[in-house]
């Protein structure tokens, strides 16, 4: 499991420094469209991909890094439970508890 | 989609702002936020290990536990069978209608003042210190903020606002034609304080003190019951009795043995509940033919009516 | 046939768990998404589609690789692992977008 989340936690930085390269790229496109004072219209599709596959790195790395989904059914939880847990042995059943004084009280 | 886009961008960048402001305000109002929540969560969990060595006496313990108690009774009554339900229920509403889990049953019919009850001051002091210490640097950062950084444009909104935020968005600014996007640094100070919650529940893990809204809803809720922390727990014995009187119980395990053989196959399942006679007929034929069948034949049933 | 109460049906810890696991993922992934939002330059209806689309592409990755495409194991009703924390990621995507889109289009 940790082999996954290390590399989970490596992938993320890869997706990190890839968003930071397309951010710049962004800036200094833009930069230089301002100085030469053309209207910014076309972004280089390599710039746009970039961006868009920083995000799949990204998710891939977040989803390695994420713990497990747990089941939630009882069921299965009573699956994982030997007979000892759940079911007491008539030995050590006591008798003599609170409900005897309880009753007494009530009735 | 991108050349759509970026000509909205070229009819639209009307105003060039200096980078200056970039790099002297925008980071640093956001990195001032985050670093207060911070410090703001390792207060919070500082004081509250010093407020968690004051000793409760044995008597308040039980009476706001015994309310937890009938709170169980009402909620997993289902579990138990109806003799013994009736006799924690008939057994806890007399307690409480007498008073026997009172701290001091003497007083049951005064109403509290929280002014000489010491315990209560005590309690009342430390809710309201915890609400102060979060409070305060929410307005200190407002404050400075204000003082700081107003008077001039910070950012643009990428999505548009109605006119009606223009008063709020622009505050030190005030100039009737620009858009509503260009705003100034205090709806930047509201922007972080929504958007950073999940980041500090990231940073921070779970129950994070750094977290402004939750205090807000809390203050207002504390607002609403002035008589907030030494409460009256007489009254709330005798809301508990009620509840409990009003409580129904049907056991849950009622028909186990219906389930329990229709879930391995040994019995079809049946939607009425058979009369004592049939019952017991039906379980021995039941009986004795799951004795009889062979193991496989057991395994097959099994797995038909064990998917669920 | 009595119906199991509630309570008694499910695990409350393992539901607060899976929680807090898809909380994790939707925030960063709000974050991450939004920071891009910004850099492309999106902006309006433009920048709400966007996140729409990659918080269906995370219920989707969340349902294919965590929940194994049996949802129903993992929380109380399968189609919450389209809908879980959707809108609590909606204000930290709108904090990156903003901040990306300051930095990266409008400064000089």
């Amino acid at each position: 499991m940790t082999v996954i989340v290390s590399l989970g936690k490596f992938l993320g930085w890869i997706g990190f420094l890839t968003l930071f390269h397309s951010a710049y790229s962004t800036y200094e496109h833009l930069s230089y469209l301002k100085a030469v004072e053309k209207i910014p219209n076309e972004m280089p599709i390599e710039i746009t991909v970039e961006c868009l596959i920083s995000i799949v790195i990204f998710a891939i790395s977040i989803i390695m890094v994420a713990g497990p989904l747990k089941p939630i059914l009882m069921k299965d939880e009573m699956t994982k439970k030997t007979i000892d847990k759940v079911d007491i042995r008539p030995n050590f059943n006591t008798f003599n508890h609170r409900c005897r004084s309880m009753r007494s009280l009530v009735n | 989609m991108s050349h759509q886009v970026l000509s909205t961008l070229a009819e639209s960048q009307s105003l060039y702002l200096d980078p200056a402001i970039r790099d002297w305000v925008l980071i640093p109002i956001m990195v001032v936020m985050v670093l207060v929540g911070v410090l703001r969560d390792q207060i919070t969990v500082l004081l509250g290990g010093g407020a968690s060595t004051k000793k409760a006496t044995l008597k308040a313990i039980r009476e706001s536990k015994v309310l937890m108690r009938g709170a169980a009774l009402r909620n997993y009554g289902n579990h138990i069978p109806p003799s013994s339900f009736l006799n924690r229920k008939n057994y806890l509403t007399n307690a409480y209608k007498k008073g026997d889990y009172l701290k001091n049953p003497a007083s049951m019919n005064q109403t509290v003042n929280p002014m000489t009850d010491p315990q209560g001051m005590e309690m009342m002091m430390e809710g309201m210190k915890k609400n102060i210490a979060m409070i305060i640097p929410q307005t200190v950062i407002m404050g400075w903020i204000n003082f700081f950084f107003s008077g001039f444009v910070l950012i643009k909104l990428p999505f548009p606002l109605t006119l009606r935020f223009k008063s709020m968005l622009q505050r030190g600014v005030e100039t009737p034609d620009m858009d509503v996007t260009w705003v100034s640094s205090l709806s930047w100070y509201f922007l972080n304080l929504f958007g950073l919650r999940s980041i500090f529940t990231l940073l921070l893990g779970e129950d994070n003190a750094a977290d402004g809204m939750r205090e807000m809803t809390a203050m207002s809720q504390m607002t609403a019951s002035p008589t907030g922390q030494p409460q009256d727990f007489h009254k709330l014995h005798l809301a508990e009795s009620e509840n409990l009187e009003l409580t129904p119980h049907s056991w849950e395990l009622n028909d186990i043995e219906h389930r329990l053989l229709s879930r391995y196959g040994k019995r079809e399942q049946q939607k009425v509940i058979d009369s004592p006679e049939n019952f017991i007929e039906n379980n021995e034929k039941n009986a004795i033919e799951a004795t009889s069948s062979s193991s496989e034949h057991k395994g097959k049933n099994r797995r038909k009516s064990g998917k669920h | 046939m009595t119906t199991q109460n509630q309570a008694s049906l499910y695990v409350s810890e393992k539901i607060v768990q899976n929680v807090k696991t898809i909380t994790f993922i939707r925030s960063s992934m709000s974050a991450i998404t939004g920071s891009a939002a910004g850099i492309l330059g999106l902006t309006g209806y433009y920048g709400f589609i966007f996140y729409g689309i990659t918080s269906l592409f995370t219920s989707f990755l969340i349902w294919s690789a965590k929940a194994q495409a049996k949802p129903g194991l993992y929380f109380r009703n399968g189609l919450d692992v389209w809908t879980e924390g959707v809108f609590g990621g909606l204000f930290s995507y709108v904090l990156f977008w903003t901040l990306l889109y300051g930095i990266v289009h409008v400064y000089d």
